[in-house]
Parts: C-alpha cells; structure tokens; sequence
C-alpha cells in the first residue's frame, strides 16, 4: 500500500508552501476516482503520521471530486456519474478524461494559540 | 460553542474539548486559511519532469510499461529486444530477482534492474537513479517496464512520454472498467495472448469499446508475444510516435 507515501508527499507540498511544519488545524484535500487513491486509507495515514512531521492533529476534510469527461462525438463536457452510462446529451461512449485524476492538497488552516 | 469568540470548538483526538476558558491558552483556528494547491505527488512530479528532460535532450521514445503480473510484458520485451537491439534500453521493476533484466539482455537489448524490496511500484526518484547506469548513446526508446500491479503504478509518473497498459486475453474481458485509474492514463492497449483466446471467453470488442470509453484517442493492438503475432506492427507505430515526439 503506497497511501502513506502519499501522505508524506502530503506533509512535504505543505512544508514546501509553508516553508517549515507548522500545527495544522484542518486540511483540504481533493481526490478525484482516477487518481488511484484511496481517500479512506489517505485519511488514515496522514493522521498517523502528521505529528511527528509536525503537523499537529488536524482535521482532515476530503473533497471527493467527479470525473469529467468530454464526449468524442458532440464535444460537451459532462461529469461521469457512472462510467457505464453515455453522454447526456447524445449517448457516445466514446470520450477523453478531462479531470478526475486529482490527489491536491487544496488548503490548510493554522492552528493558533490565543492566550486567555 | 467556544465562550471565548462564539465559534464552534473542534475536539482533539483523544476527544478532549477545552472546556476551561480560564485555562492559559485556547485552541482554535480563526480561518487563517492558507492555499496550497499542490499535488500530493509534486516531489515525484519534478523528478519525473527531470527524467522526461533526460529522454527529450537524448530523442529518446520513454514508455512506462503497465500490466497484472504474468500478462507478457518481459516476452514482448524479448521479442521487442530481438528487432531493436542496441537501439533500445530497458529498466526492468520487480519486487525481487534480477531474472527480467537477464531475459532482455540475453535477447539484445541493454537492461538496468530495479528491485524495489516491497514498493508496489516505480517512483520517478528510482527510475532516475537507472537511467545513471545505462549508456543512452544509439539508443531511440526507452521502455520501463513497471512492477505488475494495475493498481498503484497509475498514479506516479515517471517522466515517460506515454503509459502502455498490457491486458492478456486469459486475464478476462472484464478489467478495464475494473481500473479505471490505469486505462484512463493509457496511450497504448496491447491485448496480448491473442494465439490462445480462441480458447477463452474474451470479448475483443468489449475490451475496446469500454476502452475508448475512458480514452477515445487509445491505439489498441492484439498481439501474441510468444509468438510475435502483431509485434512488427507494434514496433514500427513506436518509431513512428519517436519522430512525432521528437519534432
């Protein structure tokens, strides 16, 4: 299982952003279903290991994204909602995978210490 | 409600709430909200476009060879070795052995072998360590051959100028839909073990229609490696893919 390399990919992009490991209050992540992630075992592993990277605790809020796709035959652009259905407008099977194949860190909030 | 600003109070793991608002310090977060928008995978990205400069200032064809274990990839090798020779460098991906490095040079062509230990799959990081070690002069195309797993190697790129996914005939006519992740990346399907599906039931067709369903701009080509059905076709579409890339 790789999601944990995943997850140290993870700790590295937000210490690349913010320059060091600061405590994290909650995390935004996107997944999409091609990416060949599993957000669940995602989830998992990020909270065992972000704090010793120093990350803190932090909530983590997963972005389940959808697949678009756009139809080879009248070019719309439409979410795959199942991959055995067709176009919505003209039934092609035939198309090209615009998004869906996403794993982003897309935002992150600090934790802040406020003294009483 | 935390009594201090009004917001609403996160608990902690061990499910504490800070309840004592005359405690020293109170935790919370007050929407310091910073974007990052990087991908999870940005490390092997920038390794990857290293690698993908490497294969382009040398013209070199690069294609990350992806299948279930046992689909025929290191046969198509052989039999790929056989027409390409020096012209082609391999690095091979396995958990364990050296044995598909020694079956691709004991055919002709040059082959470096990565044994993983336990990765499920080939990083950008490994395979530019591999290409270290190989002598790139003469050679048109690169082929990294990936651990057999249709599964993780979808989401690491490793710097190659396209995926070739291998399907065999007795895996079963129901895969594609059954790994997305990996067809959908795919610029090649070689459905493989042709000489034997007349035995099995493997629908051709199916494979192809939900195939384009998830890429409609896939070449597809049935090919037997054991017995070089298709593979001349195959080999001449990947010099032809070497001057288009090149341009």
């Amino acid at each position: 299982m790789h999601e944990l390399s995943i997850a140290e990919g993870i700790c590295s992009a937000i210490e690349k952003r913010l320059g060091a490991p600061k405590k994290l209050y909650r995390i935004y992540l996107s997944i999409g279903p091609l990416s060949g992630v599993s957000a669940e075992s995602l989830e998992f592993w990020f909270s065992e290991i972000s704090k010793e990277k120093g990350f803190g605790d932090p909530e983590i809020v997963i972005n389940k994204t959808r697949a678009q796709a756009v139809c080879s035959n009248c070019k719309l652009v439409y979410e795959i909602k199942s991959f055995y259905s067709g176009c919505p407008k003209c039934q092609s099977v035939e198309r090209t995978m615009e998004s869906g194949f996403e794993c982003n860190i897309d935002s992150v909030e600090l934790e802040e210490q406020i003294n009483v | 409600m935390c009594e201090e600003c009004g917001c609403s109070e996160k608990q902690d793991s061990a499910g504490h709430l800070s309840e004592n608002i005359n405690s020293k310090s109170h935790h919370h977060s007050h929407a310091s909200k910073i974007d990052i928008g990087l991908s999870a995978l940005q490390k092997n990205d920038l390794l990857a476009a290293e690698n993908r400069q490497f294969f382009m200032d040398r013209k070199v064809l690069a294609v990350n060879l992806i299948s279930s274990p046992g689909s025929g990839k290191t046969t198509l090798l052989e039999q790929m070795a056989k027409r390409f020779g020096k012209k082609m460098a391999v690095v091979v991906g396995d958990i364990q052995t050296r044995r598909d490095a020694e079956r691709i040079i004991g055919s002709g062509s040059a082959a470096y072998q990565i044994e993983t230990g336990g990765a499920c799959h080939l990083d950008a990081h490994s395979v530019g360590h591999a290409l270290e070690e190989l002598d790139f002069s003469g050679v048109e195309l690169c082929v990294i051959e990936n651990v057999g797993n249709l599964v993780c190697p979808a989401a690491y790129d490793l710097g190659e100028a396209m995926k070739i996914a291998v399907l065999s005939t007795p895996e079963g006519d129901d895969k594609v839909l059954k790994y997305p992740a990996i067809f959908s990346r795919c610029s090649v399907l070689l459905i493989n073990k042709m000489d034997i599906a007349k035995h099995l039931d493997f629908n051709v067709e199916k494979v192809s229609r939900e195939c384009r369903s998830l890429n409609v701009n896939c070449d597809i080509f049935q090919i037997a490696a054991k017995t070089g059905l298709g593979i001349d076709e195959f080999c001449t579409y990947l010099m032809k893919k070497r001057s288009q890339y090149s341009c």
